[in-house]
């Protein structure tokens, strides 16, 4: 203990010019992700003795590390929030908008082409300036023009729709057929059977003016939604219009909500509901009501095995997803 | 079930990312801002104990893995690397900000030093010697040792900051105490 006492006081005694020893300027310090799998515990041999060293000397480092610990202490991500965080969520969402506005100005192009910086890209564009001379280059564009022009009228006669809806419907649309007396609505249905979905959204709307509680009018409003709001060419996406989507989705929660005692309705707009959230790129809400096809009581068979297939390729994607 | 919704979320991330790479529309970045910025500012917030600078730090940090998204890797699960990039962020401006004090400490101490010439270079010597005794601790013991006496921490805070046992930080502190009297005297 006098042993002790007598070595305090030799330390003691160094006191500020121990002090003067500390590290004060970041720049010696290492980097934050070694300083966090330090503080993890996930370094060991060199890495560890290195940051220990620096550490020892280092108040930086020091308050750093004390930082995390009562991050920590604090618990979980979602419980550390204060009480005014809808004032500061305000300002926090302005204060991003404005920054990423700045930040994005030059990120526009798809496919990470743009990343390329502004004084590069001057000297590709000399060296494009001094390859290809004015009159190639207009006669390039006109070109391209013709053939982009001949692309989006064969994709828009063509009209490839992806949804395959035609594979499942005739059947239906027959049996509606004969025995509706609106014709309207027969007209939209006739419609929407060849393949016009434009023409049978227009009809179909104008019949809803009228008869608002049709709830099969709504049921097929939404799907010739769903059909026109994507096209594909040759496979490939080529038109999607989402606010066609999101007016889906309303069509057919309406037409949900009506047609509650049909089974058969009820299965197929959780089907295509389901479809829209993932044309919306909602996998989680599409999940939701691929989940509720499964649980009603007498939807047809072929729906219920369409919805668990899905299920189970929702559920593959996502574990391959978080395995990776 | 968490697991699941966990699992449907991260999906629903790597489906806006992978538009926004390909498509270039910055939206998908808002709408993974609207998802994440809650846990984000709860870890900045959790290490800076300050709204100001944990608000202001929580959009850095969306700003920089935006600019920094072609590196993030998509087969990765998204959350985790925010979290990196947030925890990094907050440890460089802790740095910077105990800097800032430190530096602000040592202008008071310079305009009260009232000592000559003679006690400066007297100091370097003695400033040789420790920094000497020190170097020759073993990393654990300098660790401790530095924790106790320099920065002024309990051995229950070295514990958490360090990660050895109770036992273990009284040992090398004993030890280096020991080792750091010794190398002093014999260069005395």
């Amino acid at each position: 203990m006098v042993k002790n006492c007598d070595e305090d006081a030799v330390i003691s005694g160094c006191g500020p010019v121990l002090d003067s020893l500390k590290n004060t300027d970041p720049g010696q310090c290492p980097a934050p992700e070694l300083l966090a799998g330090y503080h993890s515990r996930k370094l060991s041999g060199k890495w560890k003795r290195q940051i220990e060293d620096h550490t020892a000397l280092c108040p930086l480092c020091v308050r750093a590390l004390e930082a995390m610990q009562a991050a920590e202490e604090a618990g979980t991500a979602q419980d550390g929030i204060p009480e005014n965080w809808q004032a500061m969520e305000n300002a926090l969402d302005k204060r991003f908008h404005e920054r990423l506005k700045v930040v994005s100005a030059g990120w526009t192009d798809p496919a990470g082409r743009k990343t390329t910086p502004r004084a590069e890209r001057n000297i590709l564009q000399s060296v494009a300036d001094a390859v290809f001379s004015t009159k190639k280059l207009v006669f390039a564009g006109a070109l391209a023009s013709v053939a982009i022009a001949g692309l989006y009228s064969y994709a828009f006669f063509s009209r490839v729709d992806t949804f395959s809806l035609s594979r499942i419907q005739p059947e239906k649309i027959t049996r509606l057929r004969a025995g509706t007396p609106d014709t309207g609505f027969g007209e939209g249905l006739r419609q929407y059977g060849m393949g016009e979905y434009g023409s049978a959204i227009h009809s179909l709307e104008d019949f809803i003016k009228e008869n608002q509680d049709h709830y099969e009018a709504h049921y097929y409003l939404g799907i010739s939604r769903l059909a026109d709001a994507e096209v594909r060419l040759l496979g490939l996406p080529y038109r999607f219009d989402r606010s066609q989507v999101e007016k889906a989705v309303f069509d057919l929660e309406k037409a949900l909500s009506l047609g509650r005692d049909n089974s058969y309705y009820t299965a197929d707009c959780c089907w295509y509901l389901g479809k829209a959230r993932l044309m919306l790129n909602e996998p989680a809400a599409a999940g939701e009501w691929f989940d509720r096809i499964m649980q009603l009581g007498a939807p047809y068979p072929e729906r219920k095995e369409d919805a668990r297939r899905m299920i189970a390729r929702l559920d593959r994607a996502a574990s391959a997803l978080i395995n990776q | 079930m968490q697991g699941e919704r966990r699992k449907a979320e991260e999906i629903e991330t790597a489906e806006w990312l992978k538009n926004l790479l390909s498509g270039g529309d910055t939206r998908y970045w808002g709408r993974i801002f609207e998802k994440y910025k809650r846990p984000v500012f709860a870890r900045c917030f959790g290490m800076l104990q300050n709204e100001e600078d944990a608000r202001d730090l929580t959009s850095e940090v969306f700003i920089r893995a935006f600019e920094n998204i072609r590196q993030y890797d998509l087969k990765r699960p998204f959350f985790p690397w925010l979290y990196r990039i947030a925890t990094n962020l907050c440890i460089d401006f802790i740095r910077r900000n105990v800097r800032v004090r430190a530096a602000q400490e040592k202008d008071v101490e310079n305009i009260t030093d009232e000592n000559g010439p003679d006690t400066r270079t007297d100091n370097e010597a003695l400033r040789e010697k420790i920094k000497t005794a020190i170097e020759k601790m073993k990393s654990p013991q300098k660790m401790c040792f530095c924790l106790f006496y320099l920065h002024e921490k309990s051995y229950n805070d070295i514990v958490q900051i360090t990660g050895y046992t109770l036992d273990e930080v009284r040992s090398h502190i004993q030890n280096g105490r020991r080792k750091f009297k010794l190398a002093f005297e014999r260069r005395v």
